[in-house]
């Protein structure tokens, strides 16, 4: 879940920017809603971080809230376009008909324009009360600032407060599918354990029972025809891999929603495993089978067949056994992926501030201790500590929203 | 196979600096003469002809990069032209290119940064606070004349320390071609109506004078030069070329620092058409950069006295410690790397002495026999070897800054191998470097205050001003992320822009000392004009005088 990662959510919303008649009536003049969205966008402040943006003063509104780390609204007018699907030249000569390079090709475009909100806060989860209880905090710090910049979009208009705000964002959400973030300091932990093992879910008996009942009654099909096409050696032989290459089959479809169920999700690679073992096995079958119908090893061209049939059981088992040892990894390595980073120490907002406020103030000491006696020394860091309280994280400490202290 | 470059139809002095037989410079701004829209075409097309007629006199003056008799070690080329007592070039900014006519087609393809010019750049340079462009000389501040060309003379020095009686003629005669034409003199350099530089001069006992290589905080200036393909200078690209992925030393591609050739991207540098208008041709920064003598001096004074408190040396070694640190070499350009402290550097200098005693030996031999160029060839390849230590470094070998702090001038402008992280290739630093082709201005006597005309006129030539000049001046002098140093700038030519500069000495954690920080700088160099100029082949120059500049 690519949307709560080490101790942080990272919310994603596309909001559709529009009104009903296409136009907004500001004051008299007939605007475009973008125009009005971008124009609210470009009067909200900054957060402090440039000399420009030092000199005037004004904090960003999401300065309020000591939560968000960081905060974007982007406007998305369209979708880039890249130019047409490129063609095979080689398939075009073959299926003119189909792939004319002189038809144009699609074109997508957006419906309406979206404006794009993203942020990422401190959250004990990725739960959705956690997003809600965010965006209500959000609400009451910054009411009026998000009114401004979100009054055109799409059906705002039914938001009327806290959380109708959360819903009509929520709504809108979508995967963040890389989020960043690197307050690990000496390196993340490799590949963390899932809090909890996956439900297996109750056991399907319809899928285990066909399982079964095709283990059982494959041998005696086989004994059955053996027993019959006995006069016929050479071809009961084929006859018989023939029903074993059915039985295979019919265990790899019973099998596909027996392991679905058995793992935490359908996984395609255990399937795939699976299907090879079963396939190679009933080759396996067949070659013995064939073998044994040409008379064993003692004639020539039966010879070659059971040495045919060796080499070709060698390698399927093989093959076999490393597909079967590398999906076992990758699993594990999906599975643990997907499985969030816990939060890296000191990692939420009131730390890191109070952190950045610390190395200026060391800094600063550092420079005006320099050549001291340890006497002094040890006098000046006691002030020091006093001073700055490095244990305390609300004060003193570096305000949200600015760059330096 | 590399083609031999075409000496003739480049400007002099790119290839190569000058050199101490030109001791002396000037450098004279010109606006060409403009009629303004109300005046008619008719009158706009006299002006833009009275342009290209002053192009068409001055370019039969343009000393070329053809090789002269000289001292001058690994020179491209036979020897094929007369020294001159006074060179002789000629540059153009956009302004000037636009007033002498050149095609729209040709102007807009031409790279923002000569479009806009150094004043414009100002944020982008840290040309801001005392150094910017309002507070600049009359020549070059906002609002005042435009400068279009620029024509740049060394010249020969006098018995008496002067520049040679020829400088003056030639000025004169220049004055009086810009009368012809209806152009005039930008004039207003901290008073004077050019500006004129000089190599710092000293006297020995008999009185007679010398030229120093050394600016005024009394830095030997001018050690490491970039050495690229074609320049002939095989023995010095040890040092001065790129560290390539086996570790070798290779000269540099000539597309950095000359139009219209193959670049370190292995592709032609982006050029406005037609072609022949940039081939051969470079862009050159000219930067006037006064040094406030007195406030370093008094700084590092001040400084080596907590210097010496913290790190139990006498003021007078702190003093030295210091500068070196701040620069990355000592005075005397023995680099820290090589030479971390002063023991080191003493016996520097015993290795340097016996090296050239080893080469002065082979010159006796070829002074025996001159017909044998075997001897001279041993000279050469010795004195190079001697020398070499001086250039030949890299900064793997003092990953932390123990030696020569991260932070230090020289480590900044040229990082050789320093910003690698996964070998020890020059390969980020390849596409930064400049030709640094400047002088001294001014006298700094030891009394002297921030008043006084003192600096450095200083001249970058490279293939993209934005990629390699404005680069180096933004993000490795004003800035230190690069260096993981934060905002820290480059401790002599950073701008402070009313912080709390500093500047951190580390130290070996293992030795048990504690770093120092050098804080409160004050600003020791301020920017005083300047603009972008184009310097354009032979080839370019006749083009622009006859008007035949055709980008179709």
């Amino acid at each position: 879940m690519p949307n709560f990662d080490g101790g942080h959510y990272f919310l994603t919303a596309l909001l559709p920017i529009g009104s009903p008649g296409g136009f907004v009536d500001d004051d008299g003049a007939l605007t475009s809603p973008v125009h009005l969205v971008r124009n609210a966008l470009s009067v909200l402040p900054k957060a402090r971080q440039s000399p420009s943006s030092d000199a005037h003063g004004l904090n960003s509104p999401f300065a309020r809230s000591t939560r968000t780390h960081f905060a974007r609204f982007v406007v998305i007018d369209d979708v880039a376009f890249n130019g047409r699907v490129p063609l095979n030249a080689l398939r075009v000569a073959i299926d003119r008909a189909r792939r004319d390079p002189r038809i144009h090709g699609p074109c997508d475009q957006l419906s309406s324009p979206y404006l794009l909100f993203s942020a990422d806060f401190d959250a004990a989860s990725g739960d959705e009360a956690e997003l809600r209880a965010y965006l209500v905090e959000l609400w009451h710090a910054m009411e009026l600032e998000l009114r401004s910049v979100l009054r055109h979009c799409h059906d705002f208009g039914r938001v009327t407060d806290a959380d109708g705000f959360a819903a009509y964002v929520t709504q809108g959400q979508i995967e963040t599918t890389m989020p960043f973030n690197d307050y690990w300091a000496d390196g993340a932990p490799f590949l963390p354990k899932p809090a909890a093992k996956p439900d297996p879910g109750s056991i399907p008996w319809g899928p285990l029972g066909g399982v079964i009942a095709v283990i059982l009654l494959a041998p005696l099909a086989m004994a059955w025809t053996n027993f019959l096409l006995e006069s016929h050696p050479w071809w009961s032989g084929v006859l018989k891999g023939l029903i074993g290459l059915a039985a295979a089959l019919a265990l790899l479809a019973l099998s596909v929603p027996l392991l679905a169920r058995v793992d935490d999700a359908p996984s395609g690679e255990k399937v795939l495993t699976l299907a090879a073992a079963i396939v190679v096995a009933a080759m396996l079958y067949i070659a013995h089978q064939t073998s044994m119908a040409l008379g064993g090893g003692d004639r020539a061209p039966a010879g070659i067949v059971n040495g045919l049939a060796s080499l070709f059981a060698g390698v399927a088992v093989v093959g076999v056994a490393i597909a079967a040892v590398v999906a076992v990894l990758l699993r594990f390595v999906v599975r643990r992926s997907t499985v969030p980073f816990p939060a890296a120490p000191d990692s939420d907002l009131p730390a890191i501030l109070k952190a950045l406020y610390l190395q200026q103030r060391f800094q600063d000491f550092a420079i005006a201790a320099q050549g001291q006696g340890d006497g002094a020394l040890h006098a000046a860091f006691g002030r020091f500590l006093a001073d700055h309280k490095p244990g305390d994280l609300a004060r003193p400490t570096q305000d949200p929203g600015v760059v330096r202290s | 196979m590399s083609r031999n470059l075409d000496l003739a139809d480049i400007q002099g002095g790119i290839l190569r600096d000058y050199g101490e037989s030109y001791p002396k410079g000037r450098y004279i701004f010109i606006q060409f003469g403009q009629a303004s829209d109300g005046e008619g075409v008719e009158a706009i097309r006299r002006a833009r002809d009275e342009a290209r007629a002053l192009v068409q006199a001055l370019r039969a003056k343009v000393t070329s990069a053809l090789r002269w008799e000289s001292k001058a070690h690994q020179y491209p080329g036979d020897v094929s032209a007369q020294k001159p007592k006074v060179t002789f070039n000629v540059a153009f900014t956009f302004r000037g290119l636009h007033a002498l006519g050149l095609p729209v087609r040709t102007l807009q393809r031409l790279p923002d940064e000569f479009i806009d010019g150094m004043a414009a750049r100002a944020s982008v340079l840290g040309d801001v606070g005392p150094n910017a462009p309002g507070r600049w000389d009359d020549a070059w501040r906002p609002g005042g004349p435009e400068v279009h060309g620029a024509v740049f003379m060394r010249a020969q020095m006098g018995n008496d320390g002067g520049a040679v009686p020829e400088l003056e003629a030639e000025t004169g005669w220049l004055v009086g071609l810009c009368r012809k034409h209806g152009a005039t003199l930008v004039e207003g350099h901290g008073g004077a109506p050019y500006q004129d530089a000089s190599a710092l001069i000293e006297r020995d006992a008999a009185g007679v004078p010398h030229p120093q290589a050394k600016e005024h905080f009394g830095f030997r200036d001018g050690i490491s030069e970039v050495a690229f393909q074609g320049q002939g200078a095989d023995l010095r690209v040890d040092g001065g070329g790129k560290i390539d992925g086996s570790g070798a030393w290779l000269p540099h591609a000539l597309g950095e620092f000359l139009l219209g050739h193959p670049d370190e991207s292995q592709e032609l540098p982006p050029s406005a058409p037609p072609a022949a208008l940039m081939r051969n041709g470079v862009f050159m920064a000219y930067r006037k950069l006064h040094q406030n003598v007195k406030a370093f001096n008094d700084y590092v004074a001040e400084t080596a006295r907590a210097y010496a408190a913290a790190n139990g040396c006498t003021t007078d070694e702190a003093r030295e410690i210091l500068k070196a640190k701040m620069v990355g070499r000592w005075q005397d350009g023995v680099p820290l790397v090589a030479a971390p402290t002063l023991a080191d550097r003493r016996a520097f200098w015993d290795r340097f002495n016996a090296g050239m005693a080893d080469a002065e030996a082979w010159t006796s031999e070829a002074e025996a026999s001159p017909a044998d160029a075997g001897s001279q060839a041993a000279y050469e390849s010795r004195r190079a070897e001697a020398w070499r230590p001086f250039v030949d470094f890299r900064y793997r070998d003092d990953p932390d800054g123990t030696h020569c702090p991260m932070t230090a001038h020289i480590r900044r402008v040229n990082t050789r191998d320093a910003l690698d992280a996964q070998g020890n290739t020059s390969i980020l630093n390849n596409r930064r470097r400049i030709l640094r082709r400047g002088l001294p201005y001014g006298a700094a006597e030891p009394d002297a205050t921030e008043e006084g005309e003192h600096g450095v006129v200083f001249l970058a030539y490279c293939a993209s001003l934005f990629r390699q000049f404005e680069f180096i001046q933004q993000q490795w002098l004003n800035y230190g992320l690069d260096f993981n140093a934060g905002n820290d700038g480059c401790p002599i030519l950073g701008n402070r822009q009313g912080d709390n500069a500093k500047f951190v000495i580390a130290t070996d954690p293992a030795s048990g000392a504690a770093p120092f920080i050098c804080a409160n700088m004050p600003q020791f160099v301020e920017t005083r004009g300047g603009d972008y100029f184009f310097v354009p082949s032979m080839t370019a120059l006749r083009m622009i005088a006859m008007g035949t500049v055709d980008p179709t």
